[in-house]
């Protein structure tokens, strides 16, 4: 029973969430200031793994804040705030992720749709980080929790078949260190 | 019928026992035990167990009684390894491992004992013995039979071997190969 009412209880967070994302959150700043605060912000920490992507900021048009997001040189995916005036002097906030469909890491709007929930929890952490910067706050890890735990959930046999690659990979790379120490004391090289 | 309960167990458990081998017995003559083990360089063992510094294993015996592996780094002797053949019937051979006594009591490698540049991590003899059974059962090593190595200057040196670097037996405490020669030109205190 208790297990049922976690559940309930991150299924509603993650509803509510996912509401706030398509209809966009609404903040009590006017659209120019909010616009020149979340053209100096950053996309979020530690969703992207703990060595951060490379990203840049900018705007297009008259309502749109972009952040790409890029490795290598090469874009990955972008998220796309739109501020649209919700009167009062409040302005709202969507969000939207899109993936690149061809270049070096390949069709990544395809892969986000396939990894519905690593999807979601790209849109929690960044809707954070916005409301963070417009609500003037510390980054609130806490809020993306819930999404980043049915992630991790949904996704644990790939996480655990990267780890087997990586744990495979350091193996081969160790033995063949190790064999060309070998060798290359049999050939009297000397380090 | 209670009487016999006892009796029965016991003659179950006896009869199960007899199903294996004893621990180090193989279903081989002496003569094909020595030359498998003879001709063997215990690379599963060196690979699985080695440290940082480079060792070479060389096999001599006494036919189908006793085969003896140096181990040596840099022309230095480290260890030697012995298995004692002793026939139990014209198939079966019993292997015992021994290996010399440690300086701080009990034997080389037990566990209990600090080298400053150890040849193996320890405990040492269960991977002695593991290596010893995959070959006299013609089967691969299997490193989940024997125990993780415990000894930390072991592991810090195999770390290092694994990154690309290598020591020698001789090399300046806490240094490997590359920074003890560059200590060495420098001809000062390092």
């Amino acid at each position: 029973m208790r297990y049922g009412n976690l559940a309930f209880a991150v299924a509603s967070t993650l509803i509510v969430a996912g509401c706030v994302q398509q209809q966009g959150a609404v903040y009590q700043r006017p659209i120019g200031e909010a616009k020149r605060m979340l053209a100096r912000t950053d996309i979020p920490p530690l969703v992207f793994g703990t060595i951060p992507p490379a990203s840049r900021t900018t705007t297009e048009g008259a309502s749109d804040v972009v952040w790409i997001v890029s490795k290598k040189g090469a874009e990955v995916f972008r998220f796309v705030a739109t501020l649209s005036d919700a009167g009062h002097g409040a302005t709202r906030v969507q969000l939207k992720i899109k993936g690149v469909t061809s270049g070096p890491s390949g069709n990544v709007e395809q892969s986000l749709s396939d990894h519905a929930t690593i999807k979601k929890l790209y849109l929690t952490a960044m809707t954070e980080r916005i409301a963070s910067a417009l609500e003037q706050r510390p980054f609130d890890l806490a809020r993306i929790y819930p999404a980043l735990g049915i992630a991790t959930l949904a996704n644990m046999n790939a996480i655990v078949a990267q780890f087997d690659r990586a744990s495979e990979q350091y193996k081969r790379s160790s033995r063949a260190n190790i064999e060309k120490a070998y060798r290359d004391e049999a050939r009297g090289i000397d380090y | 019928m209670n009487f016999f309960k006892p009796t029965l167990v016991i003659l179950a458990a006896a009869t199960l026992a007899g199903c294996g081998n004893d621990p180090g017995v193989y279903d081989l003559s002496a003569a094909e035990t020595y030359q498998r083990l003879v001709a063997s360089k215990l690379p599963d063992l060196v690979f699985n167990r080695q440290c940082g510094i480079l060792i070479h294993v060389r096999a001599q015996g006494r036919p189908n009684e006793q085969v003896v592996w140096h181990v040596y780094s840099s022309e230095r002797r480290m260890v030697s390894l012995t298995a004692k053949l002793t026939p139990v019937s014209g198939r079966q051979t019993k292997v015992e491992i021994s290996l010399p006594a440690g300086a701080k009591g009990g034997e080389a490698y037990d566990g209990a004992q600090f080298y400053p540049r150890p040849a193996f991590n320890q405990p040492l003899r269960p991977a002695v013995e593991e290596q010893v059974a995959a070959l006299l059962e013609g089967r691969d090593y299997d490193a989940t039979r024997v125990p993780r190595g415990t000894d930390s200057v072991c592991n810090v040196q195999r770390a290092g071997l694994e990154a690309g670097h290598r020591f020698r037996v001789d090399d300046r405490p806490g240094m490997d190969t590359r920074q003890s020669a560059a200590c060495a030109k420098r001809r000062s205190a390092c």
